[in-house]
């Protein structure tokens, strides 16, 4: 069966920017110069530092030279970063000014649509919001368009940015950055399935983590670790995989966590399963990853 | 083979309220909800932009957007013969299309007039909210197509189903009204001064609307196991991106007739000629009716001239983020009445969205399938195809 193959990826970390590594660092990933790539920038006038980080991630991305525009589809996913529109927008709103050239900024799928139109990508155009889970939704959303065959390729990940607008979301300390994924259908190892659970009122985290990890059709022996952005003992508890929390190696990351997740998982041998789960424990994601 | 996909129940919140057979009506008749703004100032625009706006407030501490999506959830959830302890006995998830969620809240909190937890301000925290309230076990998941929301919500509905991870899916839409919004695409002279006129040749731009809707999905034989009627079944949906402008269709449509062909080839319709109807996106801004004029004539030549295409977007406004699900209902009622509803405010079409357009009063239908269209900002588009169920 065709699978959701993992082939190469573009990358904006406080550490690192390109195609060949993973992301590291902490913090802030500093001025976001897109020059390099020669784009038209009339187009790019109003873009927000969201567009700029996903953007700039997806050049960075290996471009699909073998397939149709209308076959490449672009799904992302996005946690706050664009309410840094939503408040400039608001801001020239309240001296009776609105910027006609911010306000489709304030929609979370304008970035997709910078990247098609950048890139000339005429295939599905999806934007998944939540604030930690979006990023392994997106490409959970994405494996479901290949084996479905709605598209041939897809760029799929996630981007988080900083911004003194989202203090009021308590997003203090986090860490910037853009993970997006080239995915192919083909044959070969790849993303095998994923879910989604949420959490019913009253039940106890582990409980639920347990009842989530169930939802997932394989076998403990067919998975060798577990990444994400929990606690290693509840991995280690429940499952009995050794367990990496990414947040130890590159901080509070939110949508991009999951991305960045898979990011490090891909560097270790063996199959994987990928977890997120916002801090209110209150959805999980998953997604199984076979070598 | 892929299990079938069926819609067992529809519920809406709009400014006819809760009940489907209301907005039936008011479609039918020709009437619009679209009346004058008078919620908050419009300053620095004109006081006359006719909107839609529903005449209930939200309970104190509750974000509006979360008020709608809960109350159409539920009758949707009624509609498909599910109690309360019914639905908490499947894995029940929801699949949620929303432009801006719960920005109100936002707003409230940036402006230091917070009322509202923050949490139900996000995008997700409108779908967590209520898929809570509801017991839901299975995906929560939230898109934002802008307008073209409502038809990935339901296509993520299709795939959680298709793929075991859920029994029942909620594929729902909603958007709220307030200033923010209406400013938005006030400053983009996106709106119609006095009355909203989708496809004529003196429209002169949009009314904006607020809204929920919801479709419960299930696979046909969760449906038949469990005794329930099967609506219609959800045959295909397809997206596409212009890959053009953020804020501006491609003049020539192809974009939207991508996804339109796309939706055709899944659902292996034998001809075009078994749609019965387009629902089409229909906005009334100059540039959106003519693109979709030429998309839908690119798509399917064999019967552009046929079809019958209406627009809800002169009765109810643009819901945004909910037009795609509230559409697909229209389109449902249209294909279990075999009857489609006139375009609200359409008198003189223009020669340029040259189309079979419905006019003045309902008009009966033949075929099989129903097609519902919508196009987004960012380029986003989307087309959902049902059919009479088998």
């Amino acid at each position: 069966m065709k699978a959701s193959v993992i082939t190469g990826m573009g990358v904006i970390s406080p550490g690192y920017r390109g195609s060949a590594k993973v992301p590291c660092g902490q913090g802030n990933c500093g001025s976001i110069d897109l020059d390099q790539f020669e784009l038209n920038q009339r187009r790019l006038r109003f873009a927000d530092r969201l567009t700029c980080l996903g953007l700039g991630a997806a050049l960075y991305a290996p471009p699909f030279t073998d397939l149709a525009p209308e076959q490449i589809g672009v799904v992302l996913g996005i946690d706050y970063g664009v309410y840094l529109s939503c408040y400039e927008f608001d801001q020239g709103l309240s001296q009776a000014d609105p910027s006609p050239g911010i306000f489709p900024y304030t929609v979370p799928n304008i970035l997709a649509g910078q990247i098609s139109i950048h890139l000339g990508l005429q295939g599905p155009g999806i934007t998944v919001t939540g604030c930690w889970t979006a990023g392994l939704e997106a490409l959970g959303c994405a494996a479901d368009l290949l084996t479905s065959g709605a598209a041939e390729g897809i760029l799929a990940g996630a981007v988080t940015v900083q911004g003194t607008a989202l203090k009021v979301f308590g997003c203090t300390d986090i860490t910037e950055g853009a993970v997006l994924f080239t995915l192919r259908r083909a044959e070969g190892p790849a993303i095998t399935h994923w879910n989604a659970s949420t959490r019913l009122a009253g039940e106890n985290q582990q409980h639920f983590l347990r009842r989530h990890w169930q939802t997932l059709p394989w076998q403990s022996a067919d998975v060798q670790s577990l990444w994400g952005n929990l606690p290693a003992e509840y991995g280690e508890q429940v499952l009995g995989l050794p367990t990496t929390d990414i947040r130890t190696h590159l901080g509070e990351l939110l949508a991009t966590s999951g991305p960045a997740a898979l990011a490090l998982a891909l560097q270790q041998p063996g199959s994987k399963l990928i977890t997120v789960v916002p801090p209110d424990y209150r959805r999980a994601v998953s997604l199984v990853i076979s070598t | 083979m892929t299990e079938h996909i069926v819609i067992t129940g529809i519920g809406l919140f709009t400014p006819c309220g809760t009940q489907p057979d209301d907005f039936w009506e008011l479609l039918l008749h020709n009437k619009t909800v679209l009346a004058p703004l008078r919620k908050f100032s419009p300053a620095p625009f004109p006081a006359t932009s006719p909107v839609g706006i529903i005449p209930f407030a939200a309970p104190a501490g509750q974000d509006r957007a979360i008020f709608l999506l809960q109350a159409a959830c539920r009758t949707a959830l009624q509609h498909a013969s599910l109690s309360p302890h019914q639905s908490r006995g499947y894995k029940l998830g929801l699949s949620l299309g929303t432009s801006l969620g719960g920005i109100s809240t936002v707003l409230d909190y940036w402006h230091g007039q917070a009322n509202t937890p923050i949490s139900q301000g996000t995008y997700q925290g409108v779908a967590d909210s209520v898929a809570t309230a509801l017991g839901c076990s299975g995906p929560t998941l939230t898109f934002n197509l802008a307008c073209a929301s409502g038809g990935q919500a339901i296509a993520a509905a299709q795939y959680a189903l298709q793929h075991g991870r859920a029994d029942i899916m909620l594929a729902a839409g909603v958007d709220v009204l307030n200033p923010f919004v209406f400013h938005g695409f006030a400053c983009l002279h996106a709106m119609a001064p006095r009355v909203v006129r989708p496809f004529d040749k003196n429209r002169e731009g949009l009314g904006l609307g607020e809204g929920a809707g919801v479709l419960v999905l299930e696979t046909a034989t969760n449906a038949r196991k469990r005794g329930a009627s099967i609506l219609a079944q959800l045959a295909s949906v397809a997206l596409s991106m212009d890959a053009v402008h953020i804020s501006a269709p491609d003049r020539q449509g192809r974009g939207l007739a991508r996804a339109i062909e796309l939706c055709l080839q899944q659902a292996q319709l034998a001809t075009e000629a078994e749609i019965a109807y387009i629902n089409a996106h229909g906005t009334a801004t100059r540039y959106n009716d003519m693109m979709e004029a030429k998309a839908i004539k690119l798509a399917l030549p064999q019967i552009v001239n046929q079809v019958p295409v209406s627009s809800i977007k002169g009765a109810i406004g643009h819901t945004l983020g909910a037009a795609g699900v509230l559409e697909a209902i229209v389109a449902l009622l249209a294909l279990r009445h075999m009857q489609a509803p006139p375009t609200c405010g359409l008198v003189h079409p223009d020669p340029e969205c040259r189309l079979a357009h419905i006019i003045g009063t309902p008009q009966r239908l033949q075929g099989q399938a129903v097609l519902s269209l919508n196009a987004a900002f960012g380029g986003q588009n989307v087309a959902v195809l049902l059919r009479k169920p088998s």
